[in-house]
């Protein structure tokens, strides 16, 4: 029996089929198969929210979804966020606001925010740190992280993209 | 006046004496290996506590300071008059 | 409220602003390469075997099956490092990373396995058979510091100045320090408060496991590429296991997802380049966060009995601390570090401190942010508390009275040069926060705790390269785990009259950059930052000469200041680096300052922090209602990276204090493994931290930079502690101070409280 298969999904708009073997989880698809290696790997158990992904519009930890699971998906990871050299606002409020320091768990904060924003583009602080408290940070405090995603979302309530 | 602070473990071979004294040669610099052996000759003993004969430098996680600053030269670090001699644990950080 | 910082006060042009980091956007678009990214041409894919027991000799290992397994490449063991008679020392260098005789901790490595895939890997490792004979294993450092406690280590006598303990023992170091006579000080001081205080080990948290990947070449020449805070340090560990000489190593610092001091000892480099030697193809090899958790290096748990004796006015009289630090089952002296740290802040002419490093089946103790400090300082802070408690004194007076300043000496001997206590004390005094009531609705209270960690020196070293268009890159080999990349280029602007933006930093790998020691320590701004301040004045000291040649004037009439040349002659007009950079290869070709510096230490870094919390008291949780954290930094460099540091290591200080330990089993195995029931702080557990940046330039840093990375840990502990025991009556002298601890501590005090009858 094969202990590969095929996984056809659309990542970050772009159609790709992707060569998996059976015991992959979407997290390791994304990053040995399609090359994707902005998802981070920080527990494997779904506690850590570095491996976040969206997929069909649902935000998901990506370390808990098997491979085979993403067939026929919509699938937005961090590296989906820019436009062209166009920076999501998120991305932009990070930088400005220092939001990172290590960076490793940047990428699942951009991710979730995203997801935020998309459903909620004025949220309050408490529901920022709720919706957020699936991503962990050992580096900022969050202090920072509150700040841009909020500068973010001002910003993207004047200028919608 | 060169002082050396002697650890409070060896305080035994000083009679109590938390510091001890050198009187050093106007404007000379002694190594603190020779030092130590002025030292060992008043107060017997302090040598062999202070220096690991495997390696004939101090005994692991012990570090010459002069004032709060790790010597670098360690035991042939020079001291003056006016300098005061300490023996420490090397700092370590983590962040 | 955003702070100002030196360029505010026209101090400085580019120091104190707030440039977006040159390594920003390759983060924020998932392109950087952390180590675990790293996908090289026909890798393959290693993990460990490792002891399921907490102490066993080791009687046989057989690979045979693993190594038959199809996709299986190598398995080796401890037996694959170079064979022969080695010191203790080196031993337990090798133990550290794979068990040699005995399997010292549970997680402890015993094999490696290097297959097609990570799968096969993991089902080889199962497939080695390892005959283990099971010992008495002792986790706790209080029952390991008996005597009759079972021996981690079967060689081990106390080293100690007071002559080498010849009975073996599990204490590695006893350090003791002693000033005056604190018998005859506690018995003159008017009020004396002795108490004992116990902390849990901790682990870092860093949301990145380890990471190595390695490909040992046919003819000698060895890459590695990790995620480490130390790759100077991970190739001298490789050359001292191996017995190759240095050149033969190359260690590339990759993108590195945290740290705090976990990241200094190598963990997984060794393994990689043995599999790799015998298979002749790169091997890459990630922790599990399990394995991270009881693998790696968490932070002492500490047992500490604290006690001061003062006067009626406040002034401390005599000070004695009792610390016993968990070591792991290697040696390690944290508790001499911390022996330094436990009374530091204060005056005290009468000392005694004595502690103890102490061997355990865990794995062995690693550093985490201001490392020994946490633990030594909490019991201090809590019997400071108290006095100010029972003497009616605010608690920043207490400090004020006592507070160390330049010229007092430290504990453990030394004199403190220039520092900024009593001005981080004064600032949390005048702060909005402490200015304002404390909250004053039930189970409300307010806390407050102070802070000390040394700012390590060692060696940095830097260059600095004059473009052709005036523009320059500065080159260091400090890992940049936090921003300091884009403090460098900000230290080399200013240095030469540039922006921020034209200055680009790189972090070099260990063949391109002189030896450079670790980023940690607090003092990779302050001393990598002199090296990159040195490189810019050699590269200034080159162009001077080449100004002199352009003008036709001696090299000794020419200046650089206000970020030009400038001649004392008469007749030229000022000319900038940028303006300079297009006729350097005319007058003598490429510019390239460089340096290696090995300064003093800046010396010590303060903090200062307040806290108002609500305890639930049905519950036991501790909501923090808001806290802000004072501390001197020197100079800010980078005023948000600054901040971050802070409020970073206050939010893990909060952890600490609050949820973090780690739970051990009947067997001693650790129980919660993973982030779910290891409880770190999550954004909704914090709210706002406000930080206050007090700037007592440190002596003899070019621009008095101190580090900042570290002391923010220390005080949430205590303050903390001090607000709880407002809030609810009671002192919770064991960490952490999590809700079962905390409902407990209430109800126990509610009997206490009780009229006897009622209880009947």
């Amino acid at each position: 029996m094969s202990k590969k298969r095929m996984v056809n999904a659309t990542i970050n708009g772009r159609e790709q089929t992707l060569l998996c073997d059976n015991r992959m989880s979407l997290l390791d698809a994304l990053r040995d198969a399609a090359g994707l290696t902005g998802t981070k790997e920080g527990c494997l158990t779904g506690d850590c929210g570095a491996c976040s992904v969206v997929m069909n519009g649902k935000l998901v930890d990506s370390c808990l979804v098997m491979a085979a699971e993403a067939e026929g998906a919509a699938i937005t990871t961090v590296e989906g966020l820019a436009i062209g050299s166009d920076l999501h606002a998120l991305q932009q409020a990070f930088l400005a606001e220092a939001a990172l320091q290590c960076g490793v768990c940047t990428p699942g904060f951009l991710v979730a925010s995203k997801a935020l924003l998309d459903r909620n583009p004025d949220p309050t602080e408490h529901e920022i740190r709720y919706w957020l408290a699936g991503n962990l940070c050992r580096c900022t405090g969050y202090q920072k992280i509150l700040e841009a995603v909020q500068s973010a979302a001002a910003q993207l309530r004047d200028n919608p993209r | 006046m060169t002082t050396v602070h002697i650890p409070a473990l060896l305080r035994d071979l000083t009679g109590g004496a938390e510091q001890l004294d050198v009187e050093l040669p106007a404007g000379e610099t002694v190594s603190v290996r020779e030092l130590l052996r002025t030292l060992e000759q008043r107060h017997p003993g302090l040598w062999a506590r202070l220096i690991d004969p495997a390696t004939d430098d101090l005994v692991p996680h012990l570090a010459v300071f002069i004032e709060g600053e790790p010597a670098g030269m360690g035991l042939l670090a020079k001291v003056g008059p006016e300098d005061n001699l300490f023996f420490l644990a090397p700092i370590v950080g983590g962040a | 409220m955003e702070q100002q910082g030196s360029s505010g006060k026209g101090k400085y042009k580019v120091i104190g602003t707030r440039p977006i980091r040159h390594d920003g956007e390759d983060k924020v678009t998932g392109r950087a390469q952390y180590g675990a990214d790293i996908m090289l041409q026909d890798q393959l894919y290693g993990h460990l075997l490792r002891s399921p027991h907490s102490n066993a000799k080791i009687l046989k290992i057989d690979t045979s099956k693993a190594e038959a397994m199809p996709g299986v490449r190598a398995v080796v063991t401890s037996q694959d490092f170079p064979q022969g008679e080695i010191s203790a020392g080196k031993k337990y260098a090798r133990d550290r990373i794979l068990a040699s005789d005995k399997a010292l901790f549970k997680g402890h490595p015993i094999a490696a396995v290097a297959a097609e895939d990570r799968w096969t890997a993991e089902e080889a490792a199962k497939a080695i058979e390892v005959s283990y004979e099971v010992l008495p294993a002792v986790m706790d450092v209080m029952e390991a510091i008996k005597e009759d406690a079972p021996l981690v280590q079967e060689g081990n006598t106390t080293s100690t100045l007071g002559g080498q303990d010849a009975k073996p023992s599990n204490i590695v170091n006893h350090t003791q320090h002693k000033r005056g006579d604190v018998d005859d000080g506690f018995a003159k001081a008017e009020l004396v408060i002795e108490r004992e205080f116990d902390t849990k080990a901790v682990h870092q948290g860093y949301i990145e496991p380890q990471n190595a990947t390695a490909l040992a070449r046919s003819d000698g020449q060895i890459t590695v590429w990790c995620s480490s805070q130390a790759p100077f340090w991970v190739r001298a560990e490789l050359s001292a296991l191996l017995e190759l000489p240095l050149s033969r190593f190359k260690v590339v610092p990759m993108e590195i997802g945290g740290g705090f001091g976990g990241k200094i000892n190598s963990y997984l480099e060794a393994p990689a380049v043995l599999l790799s030697k015998k298979t002749g193809q790169p091997v890459k090899l990630v922790m599990s966060r399990a394995d991270v958790f009881e693998a790696t290096g968490q932070a002492s748990a500490v047992h500490s009995k604290i006690k001061i004796g003062v006067n009626k006015d406040g002034a401390i009289v005599a000070g004695q601390a009792w610390l016993a630090y968990e070591s792991g089952a290697l040696p390690s002296n944290w508790g001499m570090q911390g022996s330094m740290c436990v009374f530091a802040p204060y005056k005290m002419e009468h000392v005694l401190i004595d502690a103890y490093d102490v061997l355990t089946n865990t794995s062995k103790v690693a550093a985490y942010r201001a490392p020994s400090s946490p633990q030594a300082m909490f019991g201090t802070e809590s019997v400071m508390d108290e006095i100010a408690q029972e003497l009616g004194m605010d608690p920043i007076e207490l400090r004020l009275k006592n507070a160390v300043q330049e010229g007092d000496l430290r504990a453990d001997g030394p004199k403190f040069p220039r520092i900024g206590f009593k001005e981080t004390l004064e600032a949390i005094k005048n702060s909005d926060h402490y200015k304002s009531p404390p909250p004053s609705a039930p189970n409300q209270a307010r806390g407050l705790a102070a802070g000390f960690w040394f700012n390590a020196g060692m060696q940095s070293s830097a260059t600095v390269g004059i473009n052709m268009d005036g523009t320059a890159s500065v080159v260091t080999g400090s890992v940049d785990i936090g921003g300091s990349r884009a403090s460098m280029s900000i230290m080399a602007a200013e240095a030469l009259g540039l922006t921020a933006e034209e200055v680009r930093p790189s972090v070099a790998d260990t063949d391109s950059i002189g030896h450079t020691d670790v980023t940690g320590g607090s003092r990779t701004t302050a001393v990598t930052g002199t090296a990159v301040y040195e490189a810019a004045q050699d590269a200034i000291g080159q162009m001077k000469k080449r100004v002199a040649k352009l003008w036709d004037i001696s090299e000794e009439q020419v200046v650089f200041e206000d970020g030009a040349f400038k001649s004392t002659a008469n007749g030229h007009d000022p000319m900038t680096v940028k303006e300079l950079g297009p006729k350097l290869g005319m007058t003598g070709g490429p510019v390239l300052g460089s340096a290696t510096v090995a300064p003093k230490s800046v010396g010590a870094g303060f903090g200062v922090h307040v806290v108002d919390i609500e305890v639930d008291p049905e519950t036991g949780k501790v909501a923090i209602l808001r806290y802000t954290a004072a501390q001197d930094v020197g100079t800010a460099i980078h005023l948000s990276y600054v901040e971050g540091q802070m409020q970073g290591g206050v939010v893990q200080g909060i952890g600490w204090a609050l949820n973090e330990e780690y739970i051990r089993g009947e067997d001693g195995a650790m129980q919660n493994t993973g982030f779910l029931d290891y409880r770190v702080p999550t954004m909704l557990d914090v709210p706002n931290i406000e930080t206050i940046i007090v700037e007592v330039p440190a002596p003899g840093q070019p621009y008095g930079v101190r580090g900042v990375g570290e002391v923010p840990i220390i005080p949430p502990l205590g303050a903390l502690h001090n607000a709880i025991y407002k809030a609810i009556g009671v002192r919770l002298r064991a960490l952490p101070m999590s809700p079962p601890s905390v409902v407990k501590a209430i109800h126990e005090a509610r009997k206490i409280a009780e009229p006897a009858a009622a209880r009947t």
